[in-house]
């Protein structure tokens, strides 16, 4: 009897206890996708390439376009700034530390490990419909990244794959020409119409083959290669398919976004939240000039650019307010001026909350450069003249013609000063200082005596975080005079 | 013997009815201690059962019996004595001096053993020291009772629970925690746990004992068991007991009156005043002056309205703490059962906080026959607290209260006030009226089954879970502030754990052989899931749940789930009470480790030698015993997921279509793994003149590897949050001591000491990856720096060196380099990387946040029916960091300021708040001044040598006699008063120098005090009683 009850009891506890199955220890996240499991279907990769374009709204309105016009002649020096990191970028005065150096660091990064996953996981899917499409665009962005860093780093790392953890601790830099060659191959490879890019603009706010012409373009003028830049402004021209908007305030309209005088835009959505443009709130909080108001500023409009104008310039009040009523006490502050160029004829869904685009490249830059390099190319040329006009006449001014401007480098000048105005509160001033090495006597002169400005401001230091985090200068250098 | 324990049961009722009527016979005899000295209060009990008396003033007793009984004689400070009754009729007992403690039974996991008998680091915690303090969360218990053990207290709201750290912080960016065995069930937190339920607390202090759990023990076991009823036990007790609590010593903060702040607000604007003048003061009066120079413009224009505010006295209130506990003991041959409930309810200091909590629990045993038992442990507890978040978070109403405006009245949130509504909600107002409220239920059951189906063996099967449910509701209602909206927050939280388990265990001994085995296998499952919502859409004050809210501002919403499977065994030999050996092995697998590293081996293995049962033939050395123990434990405290690359929502907008995206958020780590604590240790327990003197010294040096590190990629991976990686090595050292004496115990008196000391010492050895510091930070300044060959968590700030004098100003010298805009009077930063200039390179080490030394001293008296008892614990070689010296001792305008910043403290004196004109002097640290250079935040200026020596607790007891208690149908009847936090000895300014209100979740910024919520004493009247 008790070894029976033994065995009966000791039945139960091992039927009970061990016969439980062991633990599944392979518990993958319930509320969360992961790498692991993601990136396995068309549709997938799809959401993964939307995720790297997700990035570009806050490069694009709050870090780079504000790091340029700060640094540039067009932003005060000495006013009004929130908080000294806007204020040191002006100067000339950041260190490598600066928080927007870093986050363009941090987030051109990581759109381009964004990309290299599409185009890593999209080769282990069989052929599927877009699968070209796919790849052109994520080779796209990630052209357009190392762009970007190239010409804010210098040498830069270039990675094409994405990088492991320990891996990650290795990379180091590529030189400033070898990146530059990269880029511009890669944007000429897809601006062929078999790499997979759309050439026709219905797919809005996706890169067609126009904005690969267009920024290989720019990426090549940037260097100060005319020649090569050439043959891809012109095939945007002759395309047929864009053109310049014949009044200047409709360039800047929410309504406008995507037109035919846009090649590639970043692209902003009011009507969901955390979607929407944050550049046209940097205005005083309390404007009864702009809708909903703003923020305390963090972009002052220099009085050098103000008094630049020339008289009746419409540009001038479509870009800059000067001066603002108070909503609180109606009282007017004077000489008090500020960016409206994207606020202006919009509205928002709240103060930070914009529906606009911003432009990266518009039909007016193309057609800009291109009679940039056709005056280059001859001495007068009558087209150069026509396009210079266009602009002119658009922003209510009188022509220019070889009597005014009676030399090639007179004409030079000439656009570059129009590209000031015609751009301002975009980003392209400061990259046209550089390209045509007018910087050091362009903002020397504008530098405030305290922080005078000098060469190696034209880059940006390598981010403090960046260098410490590798912590080997033989790794990752930085750049002189940082 | 079914029969025979029924039979003590009856005579167990019969006795309670009819007080001794029934006795079969009575003996008598006299106790006295080995001088003949008559023992007057010893315990005399029929052992196996309640029935008892007690010596009477000469020392003699009588008692009734049967032939069979065996008699207890027990007597504090002397060792037990146990007579068989046979057919003597008396007995006379000369008790021998002494302790037993080295006897008691010791929880080392999945078993027991002697204390004599250890062969690791374990440490037990006296309950008996905790009676009748006003214990409200059981980490207070901690709190100077053991070595190697340090019990923080960051707050002093009800409710809040202890930091505790056993053998100091072995990870870096992780936590340092240890584990929790509740009754066999391992748990991370004592959360809601009753201490009046609490039997013993063990605890495991090295990897070497801890290692019979694995990955989760690399912070110390602690393993708590709640009571059960002894054999032959009947009783009800009744602990009921109130108090009063106010704050304090040293918590109360001298802030500047009114008609102080006014005369300091005056001086600020004159020097204002003086320095946009051109340093010219031209006579005037603030009167005359314009709305610039006025420091507030209603003292002028409206005096009437002008008062003199006490704000920490109005944030604050008369707290009262109360506690009621009965519990009903049974326990007969072959069963038992405990039941007991619970209720707490405690104010906080500051008005409106205040937590609850009742608590009930059943534990029951039964063996059905002598192979089968099985048992119960069963809690559930519910809490409520209020005022959490408003009252203690950084910049909360309780630090605002204090550095509010004194002019003001308390209710001044109205537009009649000249002030009108401003844009800081008034802290009273914002306690009273924000709903600030959470809700906790927890319930912790375990059962378990075992068999023994041949001498020595016992398989046993357990099954428990620990169910928590947490909701909590804010609702912040209009016009608390100005122009602000209504703004409501609702979380709720479910964390659920289940364990399976099956152990056996084998005992052997032939002769003087004794081996004892353990194998074992456990399943843990776990799952949270989370849920918050907030608005600031709400129509009205009213109704302040979410059915009224018409949109979300933030929601969230989320599950998890984590697994456990183990194997472990541990084989223990023990030759002669001589050598003893202890083998252990563990072998567990977690779901939260990466695919390549999900399974980790713990081994651990320590030796004993008992001299004197070997070598030692001393009749005054009754114990001395020499151990060294090696073994590895784990640290498993990482998220369920981090191994995982895990993709957030990414969306972008085409063309104003929006399309869904997601991305990499987190990086991809299939290596994640524990970190590894390595401890080696040696140690000897002693036990001289009867064990009147007793305890052990232990020396311990713990390698911690493969750090769970936090660390920050580099940006080519895409990723700019910080992954945890193993990385990096840590080193913990230190010696402890654990002394026990007992002093006297003379006739009626008897006094007993009990002192542990504590050392304890770190540095970081390794970080990897090529990092040579991680900097911790605080409003984005480095505030602490983790570098190698240098302790954890080390203060990183400016040194000041004085104050910049007139002439350092007039004539700057390269030695004294200045700041920026520096004037007289500011205090000087020194240029410790001496370049010359102040920059970031004059940051510098400046001390941590972790007591080299904690000590505790317990001594406790008996005279008579009277006993006291006293614990002192001192702290010892930490820093503090004052950060609210920022907001009050700065000599800001807008603020309240200490009461040093009357005229003449800080400032240069003045008359109307006029500059006498002496002049600033190097050297002179005593004073500040307000206007002139930017300083940096973070300076030496406000951190404190944090050490301080606290009378923690006294409490005066008062037993009555058993022979009139038992007249009226008691057993035990007890009065007891306990006075907590009675004096308080620091240099620190704040009051509570181990306050972390900061980055409470950053562990690398430990110890920044925000004015903390204050601790309070607390003084109490309580009775026992057992019937």
């Amino acid at each position: 009897m008790k070894k029976f009850r033994i065995l009966f009891y000791s039945l139960i506890i091992t039927t009970v206890f061990i016969g439980c199955d062991e633990e599944d220890l392979d518990l993958a996240p319930i509320s969360q996708l992961t790498t692991g499991n993601f990136y396995q279907s068309s549709i997938q990769i799809d959401q993964a390439l939307t995720g790297a374009y997700s990035s570009l709204n806050s490069l694009y309105d709050e870090m780079m376009i504000r790091a340029a016009i700060w640094r540039g002649d067009n932003s005060s020096q000495t006013q009004g700034y929130a908080n000294n990191l806007e204020l040191n970028i002006s100067q000339y005065n950041e260190n490598a530390g600066s928080q927007v150096s870093t986050d363009i660091w941090n987030t051109c990064y990581s759109i381009i490990n964004r990309v290299n996953i599409v185009i890593q996981k999209s080769e282990d899917i069989e052929d599927y419909a877009q699968k070209q499409s796919h790849i052109a665009q994520a080779r796209f962005l990630r052209a357009l990244m190392y762009y970007e860093l190239v010409r804010h780093f210098g040498d830069v790392p270039l990675v094409l794959k994405p990088v492991g953890l320990e891996e990650s601790f290795t990379v180091g830099r590529t030189a400033l020409a070898e990146v530059y060659a990269f880029v511009t191959s890669e944007f000429e490879a897809i601006s062929n119409p078999s790499a997979g890019l759309s050439s026709n603009q219905n797919d809005k706010g996706r890169p067609t083959i126009y904005s690969a012409n267009g920024m290989a373009a720019k990426a090549y003028i940037q260097q100060g290669n005319y020649t090569s830049a050439k043959p891809h402004l012109k095939s945007i021209i002759d395309s047929g398919k864009f053109s310049m908007q014949s009044d200047y305030a409709e360039l800047f309209k929410e309504s406008n976004d995507n037109g035919p005088h846009v090649v590639f835009s970043i692209q902003y959505d009011k009507t969901v939240a955390g979607m929407g443009n944050g550049q046209p709130q940097q205005v005083p909080k309390m404007a009864a000039e702009v809708p909903l108001n703003g923020v305390t500023r963090k972009q002052m409009v220099s009085d050098d650019l103000w008094f630049s104008y020339e008289t009746g310039d419409l540009r001038r009040d479509l870009t800059i307010q000067n001066g603002w009523t108070s909503t609180e006490d109606g009282e007017f502050v004077a000489d008090d001026r500020f960016w409206i160029k994207y606020a202006k004829n919009n509205s928002p869904a709240t103060f930070q909350e914009w529906g606009v685009d911003i432009p990266i490249v518009r039909y007016t830059d193309v057609k800009m450069l291109y009679a940039e390099i056709l005056n280059s190319e001859s001495y007068p040329s009558a087209e150069a003249f026509s396009i210079l006009n266009e602009v002119r006449t658009r922003a209510g001014l009188a022509d220019l013609t070889s009597t005014e401007l009676s030399s090639q480098s007179s004409f030079l000048d000439a656009i570059i000063n129009e590209r000031r105005f015609e751009f301002a509160g975009e980003s392209n001033r400061w990259w046209d200082l550089l390209r045509t090495g007018k910087d050091e006597v362009v903002l020397s002169a504008f530098a405030l005596s305290a922080y005078p400005y000098s060469s190696v401001k034209r880059l940006f230091g390598i981010p403090e975080a960046e260098i410490l985090k590798v912590n080997d200068p033989s790794i990752l250098s930085q750049n002189p005079g940082y | 013997m079914k029969g025979k324990s029924f039979n003590n049961y009856v005579v167990i009722l019969l006795f309670l009815t009819f007080n001794f009527t029934f006795a079969q016979r009575t003996i008598s005899g006299n106790v006295s201690d080995e001088e003949g000295v008559p023992l007057p209060g010893v315990n005399v009990v029929i052992k196996g059962s309640d029935i008892g008396t007690s010596t009477d003033f000469d020392g003699n007793y009588s008692i009734s019996v049967s032939n069979s009984d065996v008699i207890t004689f027990s007597y504090v400070g002397f060792m037990d004595q146990e007579i068989e009754v046979s057919n003597a009729d008396s007995f006379d007992i000369s008790l021998e001096l002494g302790s037993d403690e080295l006897d008691e039974v010791v929880l080392t996991g999945y078993g027991t053993t002697k204390r004599s008998n250890l062969t690791n680091s374990v440490s037990k915690l006296n309950t008996e020291s905790l009676v009748d303090r006003p214990i409200m969360t059981l980490g207070e218990a901690f709190s100077g009772q053991l070595a190697g053990v340090y019990a923080q207290q960051s707050s002093g709201l009800p409710g809040s629970e202890f930091n505790i750290k056993v053998r100091g912080t072995n990870s870096i960016t992780s936590g340092s925690n240890p584990l929790y065995i509740i009754d066999g069930m391992p748990v991370e937190s004592m959360r809601d746990i009753n201490i009046g339920d609490v039997e013993s607390i063990d605890v495991l202090k090295d990897a070497s004992a801890g290692a019979i759990y694995g990955a989760r023990a690399a912070g110390g076991v602690v393993i708590i068991k709640t009571k059960q009823a002894k054999t032959g036990e009947t009783k009800i007790d009744l602990d009921f007991y109130t108090g009063m609590e106010a704050i304090a010593p040293g918590n109360t903060l001298d802030m500047l009156s009114g008609p102080e702040y006014i005369e300091y607000r005056e001086w600020g604007q004159t020097l204002r005043y003086i320095n946009d003048n051109g340093g010219v003061y031209d006579g005037t009066t603030v009167g005359e002056r314009s709305n610039k120079y006025h420091p507030r413009r209603w003292w002028y224009t409206n005096p009437e309205d002008i008062t003199d505010t006490n704000w920490q006295e109005a944030i604050t209130q008369q707290a009262v703490r109360r506690n009621y506990q009965v519990s009903i003991f049974k326990g007969v041959e072959g069963g038992n059962f405990m039941i007991s409930s619970n209720y707490n309810a405690t104010d906080g200091l500051v008005i409106n906080t205040k937590y609850e909590r009742f608590s009930f629990r059943a534990n029951g045993n039964y063996n059905i026959n002598d192979i089968v038992s099985a048992g119960l442990s069963l809690s559930t507890t519910v809490s409520r607290e209020s005022g959490r978040r408003e009252a203690e978070r950084k910049e909360g109403a309780y630090m605002r209260a204090i550095v509010s405006d004194p002019t003001i009245p308390v209710d001044f949130n109205h537009r009649n006030h000249p002030l009108g509504l401003i844009d800081n909600p008034n802290p009273v107002l914002q306690m009273l009226n924000i709903k600030d409220f959470g809700k906790r239920k927890r319930s912790l059951v375990t059962s378990y089954i075992s068999i023994q189906p041949i001498e020595g063996l016992n398989i046993k099967g357990q099954f428990g879970f620990d169910i928590e449910d947490f909701t909590y509701d804010w609702f912040k209602p209009m016009w608390v502030n100005k122009k602000a909206r209504r703004e409501a927050r609702n979380e709720h939280r479910n964390d659920n754990k289940f364990l399976y388990q099956l152990t056996a265990t084998y005992n052997l001994s032939v002769g003087s052989h004794n081996l004892d085995f353990l194998v074992g296998a456990s399943a843990e499952e776990q799952d949270w899931e989370y849920t918050f919502l907030d608005s600031w859409d709400f129509g009205s004050d009213d109704i302040k749940t979410f059915n009224a809210a018409t949109a979300f501002r933030q929601w969230d919403d989320y599950e998890m789930e984590a697994s456990l499977q183990s194997y472990f065994g541990r084989a223990v030999y023990n030759f002669d009470d001589k050598y003893l050996f202890n083998f252990t092995i563990r072998r567990d697998g977690s779901s939260k480790f990466g695919e390549n590293n999900k399974w980790g081996i713990f081994p651990a293995a320590s030796v004993a030698w008992r001299l004197s049962n070997d070598i030692i033939d001393n009749p005054n050395i009754n114990q001395l015993k020499i151990r060294a123990s090696w073994g590895q434990a784990g640290n498993d405290r990482i998220g369920a997921y981090s191994s995982f690359g895990q993709l957030s929502g990414a969306n972008y907008s085409f063309g104003n279509k929006l399309a869904y995206g997601f991305a990499p958020s987190t990086a991809s780590n299939p290596d994640l793994s524990w970190e590894t604590t390595t401890t080696q240790g040696i140690g000897i327990d002693f036990g001289f003149f009867g064990n009147r003197i007793y305890g052990s010294l232990d020396y311990y040096k713990n390698v911690t590897s493969d750090v769970l590190l936090e660390v920050e990629l580099p940006a080519v991976t895409g990723l700019t949050q910080a992954s945890v990686l193993n990385s990096g090595e840590v080193e913990n050292w230190g010696w402890e001591l654990e002394l026990n004496t007992n002093n006297i115990a003379k006739g009626d008196f008897f006094w007993s000491s009990s002192l542990n000391f504590t050392n304890n010492e770190n540095k970081v050895t390794k970080l990897g990856y090529g990092i040579d510091q991680i900097i911790g930070t605080s409003r984005n300044q480095p505030t602490h720096r983790t570098m190698v060959g240098r302790p954890l968590h080390s203060y990183y700030m400016y040194k000041t060196d004085g104050i910049y004098s007139e002439s350092d100003i007039s004539n700057p010298s390269p030695s004294r380099p200045l700041i920026k805009n520096a004037v007289a009077g500011n205090p000087a930063i020194a240029d410790t990387d001496g370049d010359g200039v102040i920059g970031i390179g004059d940051r510098t080490e400046l001390g941590n946040n972790t007591p080299d030394y904690i000590i505790g001293f317990t001594n406790t008296f008996r005279y008579k029916n009277f006993d006291a008892r006293i614990l002192t614990t001192a702290i010892l070689d930490f820093k503090a960091y004052w950060f609210f010296g920022r907001y009050a001792d700065a000599g800001q305008q807008g603020r309240n300021q200490l009461a040093i910043w009357a005229n003449g403290a800080r400032r240069l004196p003045s008359v109307n708040g006029v500059p006498t004109g002496e002049a600033y002097t190097a050297g002179n640290g005593t004073y500040f001044k307000e206007e002139g250079g930017r300083l940096p935040d973070f300076t030496d200026r406000w951190l404190y040598d944090g050490d301080y020596i606290r009378l923690k607790n006294i409490t005066l007891g008062y037993t009555f006699d058993k022979e009139t208690i038992n007249q009226i149908g008691m057993k035990n009847l007890r009065l007891y008063l306990s006075a907590d936090n009675v004096l308080n000895s620091t240099k620190y300014p704040g009051g509570n120098p181990e306050a972390n209100n900061s980055e409470v979740e950053n562990t690398l910024t430990t110890g920044v005090d925000y004015a903390g919520y204050p601790l309070s004493r607390v003084v109490t009247l309580g009775l026992k009683a057992t019937f």
